[in-house]
């Protein structure tokens, strides 16, 4: 670690990783509900788990994602954090509002709490992922502000690299995109169209700024190639991710109101969306055969690569399936768009945020070389176990989606089943995700359990 | 390693087989015998195309069996599945 | 480091018998990248096989006089070409170790020339089966035909695209018989677009 204030990283990496589990957690109670209709429905009825599940897992990565900027920005631009206080205190006012609407999600009724918040004064709430009270959407709005701003004068104050500044970038457009969850016209049309701007926009645009450059960080520092190489990568991979992603989110304006030209835009373009995801792993894998030394942090490193195979199967491929005009009429919102969700989710982001814990923790911890031997073995398990077992619910999920559209999205009308039919027929292979979201849970306590072993070992210095 | 004769031999022989298969799209209902000599012969250019095209006949061992296995595997499946409609019925049936 | 890449990309390493080089001489073909995107893209495929054999076991009539009202001749002449431009790529890869350049060059554009004709011919099927009455909604099968021949298409446009850039970069003289290896990881995917295409062939117009 060059500069003391990268440490103030360290408990936004701890509290995403504790939030990150609380996520697990109440899929499972999820996947439970899909095979067995009222379990704990009288305290967690399916809703609240979904938002919860869903909300947790934004702000975990919000956090991950904050955590590696205090980490990196400081190291690429060669100075100490414009303020390590503020970086604190945004921590503890984040972390406290979003322990406090979880807990108001699951203690309160949802109109009970939009009642407590005075959501009539700007109403927000109620829409997929922005369930936020606004007082809770307001804080978030300071916390990233005061964030963005600290980032910002360090790279204003040091030296702006291009690492630094395709994230501050990222991080803007985080900060802007957020912007549009205030904006809710009565017009549901309207309502949908910028409702599509938040977390998919994200996702498909600035946030894949953020991995970018979150990746090209450690490798950078795990494989000692020129920056210079890896920069041009690095332009190359978000000018496609822009010009794919922008306009490719148009996949989600099909029959929902927009114009029809979007089918042909929605299409085409995010047909090409794989394209930057594919050259992620092209660099990933060129980059490490071209290593100049062998760092010692061997488990950084793969999950750098992972990171980069996980997002393109989930993004890239498993969003290809169905992203076409025609092949989406039928597959709209069915489990075959959960299975994309969950691969695409947790290859691309929660991977990029753990590639970076990984890389960062152990020298936060003073072992600037990577954990001890024993405990990479363990955290290589983890890698294994949470990657294959995320496969197997994604193909669990999508062997589900399609039965489900075989049996009620295909058929004439008539001959095709009710939704509670078919759900009904799809049970066998929710049993088999369920079984895959313990596998990954066991997993994630193995990853865990490696923050904690090898104390003891001789550290793997170089 | 690429070698030259056996790239332009298996591309002639490709050939050969498409046209062979391709004589028996006349028929609606192919023949069991036919079915089976359809997916073999698929299976023989999927062997002359990884083998000698992607010259992994004597490189990268895993990478080839993976390949191969796709032709080994899914063919089979293929073939089965369309000899014993019945069964494949019975055992998609939710 | 080569066990955290085990076992499978350290296997991409060929060792060079020792009697050709003396020493323990690492070679790999393509790059490891671009063998994740074929067996993505080979699984992909095989998933679409199988919705496709479950869907004709569930419909043995509509499905067994699906194949008989596809254009086989286009099919079959597509078969050819794919055939014939694996031919081409493959030829394209062995000139460029020879170190003859303009000879790979020439292999390539070969093999852009088939992908057009490729995609003339898939243009005249589609715009034949428009004239006969049928398209996406026709029926199931007709659903999955579009489906798997479109995704396919699709795979054989960007393949074109890539390939067009590595024949831009061979003419600025990127490749050499040392270097190769985005000519060379090219020339597979488009080898897997054949591949898919050799059982695609079968199960949807012959069988």
């Amino acid at each position: 670690m060059k500069y003391a204030s990268q440490q103030v990283a360290k408990p936004y990496f701890i509290f995403a990783l504790i939030l990150f589990a609380g996520q697990i957690l109440f899929g499972l109670v999820m996947g439970t509900q899909y095979i067995i209709g009222d379990f704990l429905s009288g305290y967690i009825p399916f809703n609240v788990a979904r938002m919860v599940h869903t909300n947790l897992l934004i702000i975990w990565l919000l956090f991950g994602f904050m955590g590696a900027s205090y980490y990196l920005v400081p190291e690429e631009a060669g100075t100490e954090l414009h303020s390590p206080l503020l970086a604190r205190i945004t921590f503890w006012v984040f972390a406290v509002a979003a322990v406090a609407t979880i807990l108001g999600y699951l203690l309160v009724p949802y109109a009970k709490l939009a009642e407590i918040t005075y959501n009539d004064l700007l109403p927000t709430m109620g829409r997929e992922f922005l369930e936020q009270p606004t007082i809770t959407k307001i804080g978030i709005v300071i916390v990233c502000l005061s964030f963005v701003y600290n980032i910002g004068m360090t790279i204003l104050k040091g030296r702006k690299t291009v690492v630094n500044m395709v994230l501050v970038t990222g991080l803007i457009g985080l900060t802007v995109f957020f912007l549009f969850s205030f904006y809710n016209p009565s017009n549901l049309v309207l309502d949908k169209y910028f409702w599509w701007w938040v977390v998919h926009l994200w996702v498909e645009g600035v946030w894949e700024l953020i991995l970018g450059a979150i990746l090209a960080f450690v490798l950078i520092k795990v494989t000692g190639v020129d920056r210079e190489v890896i920069e041009k990568w690095l332009y190359v991979i978000v000018a496609l991710a822009l010009i794919s992603g922008l306009i490719g989110m148009g996949h989600h304006y099909f029959w929902i109101g927009p114009g029809e030209y979007w089918l042909w835009l929605g299409s085409i373009f995010s047909a090409l969306e794989p394209v930057p995801f594919f050259m992620m792993v092209l660099f990933a894998f060129k980059m490490v055969k071209k290593r100049r030394h062998e760092h010692k942090n061997e488990v950084a490193t793969l999950w750098a690569l992972g990171t980069a195979v996980m997002a393109f199967l989930g993004a890239g491929v498993w969003g290809f399936l169905h992203t076409l005009a025609p092949v989406n009429y039928y597959t709209h919102g069915s489990q075959l768009t959960a299975a994309h969700g969950h691969l695409a989710f947790f290859g691309a982001y929660a991977m990029i945020v753990m590639t970076i814990i990984s890389y960062a923790m152990p020298i936060m911890r003073g072992r600037p070389q990577g954990n001890s031997s024993s405990a990479q073995r363990l955290e290589r398990f983890a890698f294994w176990t949470m990657c294959l077992s995320m496969i197997g619910i994604t193909l669990a999920l999508t062997v589900a989606g399609a039965a489900q559209i075989a049996f009620q999205r295909l058929p004439e009308s008539g001959e095709a089943l009710s939704f509670m039919a078919t759900q009904e027929k799809l049970i066998p292979f929710y049993w088999i995700r369920l079984f895959m979201g313990f596998v990954f849970l066991a997993g994630l306590l193995t990853y865990f359990a490696s923050f904690f072993v090898g104390k003891t070992d001789k550290l793997s210095h170089a | 390693m690429l070698n030259y004769k056996n790239i332009f031999s298996s591309w002639l022989f490709m050939l050969t087989l498409t046209l062979i298969s391709a004589t028996f799209a006349e028929s609606s209902d192919p023949s069991k015998m036919a079915i089976l000599f359809i997916c073999i012969v698929t299976i023989i250019k999927g062997n002359l195309l990884i083998d000698n095209l992607m010259a992994l006949r004597h490189s990268l061992h895993r990478i080839r069996w993976m390949m191969l296995a796709y032709f080994y595997i899914l063919l089979p499946i293929i073939m089965l599945t369309i000899i014993f409609p019945e069964t494949t019925r019975q055992l998609t049936t939710l | 480091m080569s066990n955290i890449l085990s076992p499978p990309i350290s296997d991409l390493r060929v060792h060079k018998p020792e009697q050709q080089t003396g020493s323990t001489e690492t070679k790999t073909i393509g790059s490891t990248a671009v063998w994740i995107l074929i067996y993505a893209e080979l699984t992909e495929f095989a998933l679409f096989f199988i919705v496709f054999l479950i869907a004709k076991a569930h419909n043995p009539e509509l499905f067994s006089a699906g194949p008989g009202t596809l254009n086989t001749t286009a099919g079959m002449l597509n078969t050819l070409i794919l055939i014939t431009s694996s031919f081409f790529v493959a030829k394209a890869v062995s000139a460029i170790k020879l170190g003859q350049r303009e000879a790979s060059i020439k292999w390539l554009w070969l093999t852009l020339l088939a992908g057009v004709t490729y995609c003339g011919i898939k243009g005249w099927e589609y715009y034949w089966n428009e004239a006969a009455g049928f398209d996406v909604s026709t029926n199931l099968f007709y659903s999955l035909y579009y489906y798997l021949t479109f995704n396919h298409l699709l795979h054989v446009l960007m393949g074109m695209c890539t390939l067009l850039w590595v024949t831009l970069r061979a003419y600025f003289n990127a490749y050499s018989a040392a270097d190769h290896e985005g000519l060379e990881s090219a020339a597979l995917y488009w080898h897997m677009i054949d591949m898919v295409w050799i059982i695609i062939f079968p199960l949807l117009y012959i069988l």
